[in-house]
């Protein structure tokens, strides 16, 4: 029998499930040949080596991520984010804006309100124009009634009056 | 058993953690020994368990629990393999793992190992091809029965048979010339 048939023969051979005639042959062989003997040898050895590979534990870190699962999935509430106090001045503000908006632009006479506070706006700036040249004139005037407001200060005082 | 499926499905406080705690270790040895990576092995462990998550309703009560989720995982791990490739990068990286395992050095897997002996085998797991792979490690590794082993891999006892010896061979010829090599340096 050659070795290749003999290697084929191998594994149920250690595992004792040949009919004696199979048997004899294979022992027969091993006997004289050095490389099946080596292969008996090893094939003996893995299946006693794969047998007797640990357990490896998946770690505390695994479990937690395999736990984590079923875990269920916080629900995105248009409500909840609502009623988040910290969100209540910014959202008071919003709706007042909010209100004043809707009036200004749901407003029918909108056009009539926008030329009146133009127009309100360049009366406004006219006036201050006009302050403005008023105050041109103001240096000139200052000198006499800081003149008069010496001399009445003078004799309102009795020690100045008293110089005299 | 079949209780704490029910309070899976009815989304019950602590159930779905018994379950975990249950097989959690069994899935992810399944995966250590086929992907021979422990990082790797944790990632598919988590696939398996979200993929068992959605697939908990299809689990038809009063079969083997157990042999359903181990199923499911094998498919996953063959899959996956499949799709990812890992066969072309394992065999490319193939003579420098056998030399490592050989000295009892390299991975952090290799550590846990006991003997020079394991560590070749655990190397060369690597070479098979996936089916005769899972095959070794549910019949020779796993200590399931040749029943068992059919029954989760879905292939008749014979084909089962067939493969787990052809993968005890190759193995043992992996263990025969990495040895002689040793021995030749």
């Amino acid at each position: 029998m050659s070795c290749e048939r003999i290697e084929d023969l191998l594994p149920a051979y250690v595992d004792a499930v040949l009919g004696n005639a199979e048997r004899a042959e294979v022992e027969a062989h091993v006997a004289s040949c050095p490389a099946c003997a080596s292969l008996l040898a090893c094939l003996r050895t893995a299946d006693a080596a794969l047998a007797a590979f640990p357990e490896v534990d998946p770690g505390a870190e695994l479990r937690d991520r395999l736990a984590a699962i079923a875990a269920p999935k916080p629900n995105f509430s248009i409500f909840a984010l609502l009623r988040k106090p910290s969100l209540q001045p910014l959202l008071t503000a919003a709706s007042v804006l909010g209100v004043v908006a809707s009036l200004y632009l749901l407003n029918p006479g909108r056009r009539e309100f926008e030329k009146s506070v133009v127009r309100t706006f360049h009366r406004g700036v006219g006036r201050v124009e006009k302050l403005y040249a008023q105050a041109g004139s103001i240096p000139g005037s200052i000198g006499s009634f800081a003149e008069n407001l010496y001399a009445s200060l003078r004799s309102s005082n009795p020690l100045e009056r008293d110089k005299d | 058993m079949e209780a704490i499926i029910q309070g899976c499905l009815e989304g019950k406080e602590g159930y779905w953690n018994m379950l975990v705690d249950l097989f959690s270790k069994k899935v992810f040895n399944l995966a250590f020994q086929f992907s021979g990576s422990y990082q790797e092995a944790q990632d598919l462990t988590q696939d398996i368990f979200v993929k068992l998550f959605h697939t908990l309703p299809k689990y038809e009560a009063g079969r083997n629990f157990s042999a359903w989720l181990t199923t499911l995982a094998k498919n996953h791990l063959i899959d996956e393999y499949r799709r990812t490739k890992w066969e072309k990068k394992n065999r490319d990286d193939f003579d420098d793992q056998l030399l490592t395992a050989a000295s009892g050095t390299g991975d952090p897997e290799m550590q846990l190992l006991q003997n020079e002996s394991q560590r070749i085998l655990w190397a060369g797991l690597n070479r098979l091809p996936a089916d005769i792979r899972m095959a070794v490690i549910l019949k020779e590794i796993q200590g399931k029965s040749y029943e068992e082993t059919a029954s989760i891999t879905g292939v008749p006892e014979g084909t089962v048979k067939s493969r787990v010896n052809r993968g005890r061979l190759q193995l043992a010829r992996i263990l025969r010339e990495t040895k002689e090599h040793s021995d030749e340096l």
